[in-house]
């Protein structure tokens, strides 16, 4: 264990970063998950064509950062929304009970990873940073810009998400749809809508989230498929149901991933992980920040 | 092995049109063999390899196809007790030099330990919640290796797997293919016993959730117990043939991807037979290598074919199989239901004990909401106890009091002059106490006969060991429910309907089955949740019909009710609440007459002679 306390906030900046990646594919789980009842299995390969994506236009074709980040959080939207009609749509009629949407999304996630390689090859795209800043030190730590981009993003994406939900109406549709899709159809709301656009959203998020990561991690074909478990793993942490579960689940697994390599070793830090999540769904059964009823019949 | 044979393959039922049991014995001895020969077919090392994988893989996935699409459950960690079943065996192989035999069997019991473990959190967390954490544990666990990377070898891997041995000789690995297949089918026969046996009910019971299962007097822990421990069994049968393959394992040969193709495996082949997952893990396998020639878009074209594939058949691949070659060879899914008697069915339940039930001063609050406040009651056999007044009053609570569902703040309850307070809803089940609820909770795609069936489970359970091997007492347990059911049925005058489904029946007929296998407990307290609501005409009149003949017969009935005229019809007694307390208690006519209760409930029309006349 190292002496002084510079690496664990070097560290635990580092995994405020990592954190925030986490986070956002969280929040894109939450939100397609509690509009339609689907865990897009493809979210994290939506992430790493936000990256190879953003390396195309912003690096290889010098288009100007804002613009490029535009035409990527729009472009990997837009693919969410097809993948939405193509593996998600078409099941509605199979009902409920159907777990199809397993492999269709599986299917998406390996037909998108695989284009992808096509695209823009196997190798791993080196990204500049976004802003041209000097790490700053606070004290002997290490405060990389790189990762509070990261976190702010996050942060950013979580407080733009709840404040939709709560004060728009489609916010409120979507709420709507979430807590009881049968009473939000009586009540007119198209929910298949509500699902095709969440799942565009949840894309956006992605697509955002995988540009602004592409200078810590490089843009590659598969940088997705690690990042699926992860936000799996955030989601538990946090509860399903508001995007601020999602963000503090990401941010905690990204902590304790970081803190548990500086601490122990890269060996131990899934299992340090499993016990933490595992801790807190002893203590609570929903996750951190999930709805919990006791009326079961 | 004759003995073996015979005990793993009950002969099919007597009465079933059909091929002969002899046949299908021989047809599936046929279909072993075929597959056993495969390898000198094909003749050549990859594919012997590919499908002795395929072997190994349908192992896990058939474990899994009983926890997820018989029973429901989210515990999708199969493939990290599979990798603690390689590692245990690989370990001691290896490292210590185990005979393997030996290693095999520690392994097994490794991964059953490694199962109970990591299923911890699905008695705690449910649904979505256990999915994610337990395919997190899959992940995990093989990369515990790497904390002790002496014995294990850890992230390099760990070589030097000797195969187990024969009379002083190594297996072939076409040997070793034969005895995964060995194990492979003996699993399929036993999870076969095990679903076809009244077990299966049960996991129906916990797929529909754990209110059901607890309705009919099973504990949701022990059943979740019991097939998570089947599951990681298989998985670890399984994983402790993987390690001799290459003598070589590490933790990198289970990744996320490999518990994503199990699941997937499992829902391509979906949940209608245990063998269901072979063909979605041969899929899965297959598939890819099928599609080499187009070498760099391989990956591609599988994806597209499984999007494609699950859009065309979301309820997987094994369903239509089956309903084509059904309809070929054997026109119906089972047996003809055995023709019931009434009367024995009424003779049954008046041997029932005549326990009171007795309610004293409950009270229950929700936050700062009182729901129930001071309650008391009392129900007798051989009458009609009717809690009626207005929604919200406390109707339902006070049934999900009594019957263990929800926890009282204070106040008793007991049946017999035992007290029953605090025990858990299926105790109390047992204790022979039965309910129904608003919402019938009944097994939508099993049939009425089924459904009956179930609410005997907790009666008369069968070892779950007894069930595997398909022995008689096991057998004979089903045929007696199948007999009592039938006279339960025919009591509640849905014979004919016998082998339905229930999701085909009338919302009419639904309740006169929930209320039918209420009964199957022989309950000497039977409570119901509105029954009539939502019946029409003469539904109305055939549950009136159906519950005086359940006073008749000596039980006790405490009817929640909404439907005035049936409640003043049929009640012996009736007990008014008006926001949580008791308001007034008598018969129909002294309830009726009661000023407070025309006032609060009522209306004070109910109280004029001409009204009564339009009750009628």
């Amino acid at each position: 264990m190292p002496a002084g306390w510079e690496p664990y906030v070097s560290a635990l900046v580092a995994g405020l970063g990592v954190g925030g990646v986490y986070a956002l594919v969280a929040m894109g789980y939450n939100l397609v998950f509690r509009a339609t009842g689907v865990f897009n299995l493809a979210q994290g390969q939506l992430l790493s064509y936000g990256a190879l994506i953003g390396f195309t236009l912003w690096v290889s074709h010098g288009t100007p950062l804002l613009l490029a980040l535009l035409a990527v959080t729009a472009a990997v939207a837009a693919l969410g929304f097809v993948q939405e009609r193509i593996t998600v749509a078409p099941l509605a009629r199979a009902g409920t009970n159907s777990m199809a949407w397993v492999i269709t999304t599986l299917g998406a996630s390996v037909v998108l990873e695989n284009i992808a390689q096509l695209a823009w090859g196997g190798d791993q795209h080196p990204v500049p940073p976004l802003a041209d800043l000097a790490a700053w030190r606070i004290g002997g730590a290490t405060v990389q810009p790189a990762n509070m981009i990261i976190l702010v993003t996050a942060l950013a994406a979580a407080a733009a998400l709840t404040a939709v939900t709560r004060y728009t109406r489609a916010g409120k549709t979507w709420s709507a749809t979430a807590e009881d899709a049968e009473a939000a159809r009586v009540r007119g709301i198209n929910t298949r809508r509500v699902g095709a656009v969440s799942f565009a959203v949840a894309a956006a998020l992605s697509g955002f989230a995988g540009f602004v990561v592409a200078p810590v991690t490089g843009a590659s074909f598969d940088m997705g498929s690690s990042l699926t478990l992860a936000g799996f793993v955030a989601i538990a942490v946090g509860g399903f149901g508001s995007a601020g579960g999602a963000l503090a689940g990401g941010l905690i697994i990204g902590v304790v991933d970081s803190e548990a390599v500086l601490m122990l070793s890269s060996a131990w830090k899934d299992v340090v992980t499993l016990l933490v999540l595992l801790l807190i769904l002893g203590v609570r059964p929903n996750g951190l920040f999930g709805t919990y009823r006791e009326r079961v019949i | 092995m004759a003995a073996l044979t015979r005990t793993l393959l009950p002969r099919a039922r007597r009465a079933g049109p059909g091929p002969s049991a002899g046949v299908r014995e021989v047809a599936l001895v046929a279909v072993f063999a075929v597959v056993a020969l495969l390898p000198l077919i094909a003749g050549d090392r990859f594919w012997t390899r590919k499908l002795f994988v395929i072997a190994v893989m349908s192992i896990v996935a058939v474990g899994l196809n009983l926890v997820l699409g018989y029973a429901g459950e989210y515990a999708l960690g199969q493939v990290g007790i599979f990798a603690a079943g390689a590692y245990v065996t690989g370990v001691l192989t290896a490292t210590y030099h185990w005979n393997a035999w030996l290693a095999m069997l520690a392994g097994v019991a490794a991964a059953a330990l490694t199962g109970l473990v990591a299923s911890v959190p699905g008695l705690r967390v449910g649904g979505w919640y256990f999915a994610l954490t337990s395919l997190f544990i899959a992940t995990v666990i093989p990369q515990t290796v790497r904390l002790a990377p002496g014995p294990t070898g850890g992230e390099l891997g760990l070589a030097g797997i000797d195969r187990p041995q024969i009379a002083g000789h190594p297996l072939s690995t076409p040997a070793l293919y034969i005895l995964v297949l060995a194990v492979l089918g003996l699993a399929l026969l036993g999870l076969r016993n095990l679903t076809r046996s009244t077990w299966g009910l049960a996991f129906a019971c916990l797929r529909r959730g754990d209110v059901c299962l607890r309705s009919a007097g099973m504990s949701p822990v022990r059943v979740r117990l019991t097939i998570y421990l089947f599951a990681a069994v298989l998985a670890g049968a399984g994983g402790v043939v993987y390690p001799f393959l290459d003598g070589f394992i590490s933790p990198d040969a289970f990744p996320l991807s490999l518990s994503i193709l199990i699941i997937g495996a499992t829902i391509i082949g979906g949940s209608d037979a245990v063998w269901a997952p072979v063909v979605g893990v041969a899929i899965l396998q297959l598939v890819p290598e099928l599609s080499d020639r187009f070498d760099k878009y391989a990956l591609l074209i599988y994806g597209l074919a499984l999007v494609a594939g699950s859009l065309l058949l979301p309820r997987g691949l094994v369903a239509p199989l089956r309903r084509a070659a059904s309809a070929v060879l054997r026109p119906a899914r089972s047996a003809e239901p055995p023709a019931g008697s009434a009367d024995a069915a009424v003779a049954r339940l008046a041997r029932g004990d005549g326990a009171i039930l007795e309610v004293r001063g409950l009270n229950k609050a929700f936050g700062g909401l009182r729901a129930v406040s001071d309650v008391s009651f009392t129900a007798r056999p051989g009458q009609i106890t009717a809690v009626i007044g207005a929604n919200g009053c406390g109707k339902t609570t006070t049934l999900n009091l009594v019957s263990g569902f929800y926890r009282a703040d204070a106040g008793h309850v007991s049946l017999g002059g035992t007290a029953v307070e605090g025990r858990a809803p299926h105790r109390i089940v047992r204790d022979r106490l039965a309910r129904t609820f608003q919402t019938p909770m009944l097994l939508t795609d099993r049939t009425a006969l089924e459904n009956v069936m179930a609410g005997m489970l907790a009666h008369a359970p069968v070892p779950a060991a007894a069930a595997v091997l398909g022995l008689p007492s096991a057998r004979r347990t089903r045929e007696r429910f199948r007999r009592d059911a039938a006279d339960l049925l025919a009591f509640a005058g849905l014979g004919p309907l016998a082998g339905q489904d229930a999701d085909t029946l009338s919302p009419g007929r639904q309740r006169l089955l929930e209320v039918a296998r209420a009964l199957a407990g022989s309950p000497s307290v039977l409570l119901l949740d509105e029954p009539a609501a939502g019946l029409v005409g003469a539904e109305v009149g055939e549950l009136a019909g159906l519950l005086r003949a359940v006073r008749a017969a000596g039980v006790a009935v405490v009817l929640v009710e909404h439907n005035m005229r049936l409640v003043m019809d049929l009640a012996d007694h009736v007990v008014v609440l008006d926001t949580g307390t008791v308001l007034a208690t008598g018969t129909p006519g002294e309830v009726r007459a009661d000023p407070a209760v025309a006032r609060s409930y009522l209306g004070a029309a109910a109280t004029r002679p001409a009204t009564r006349k339009e009750d009628r």
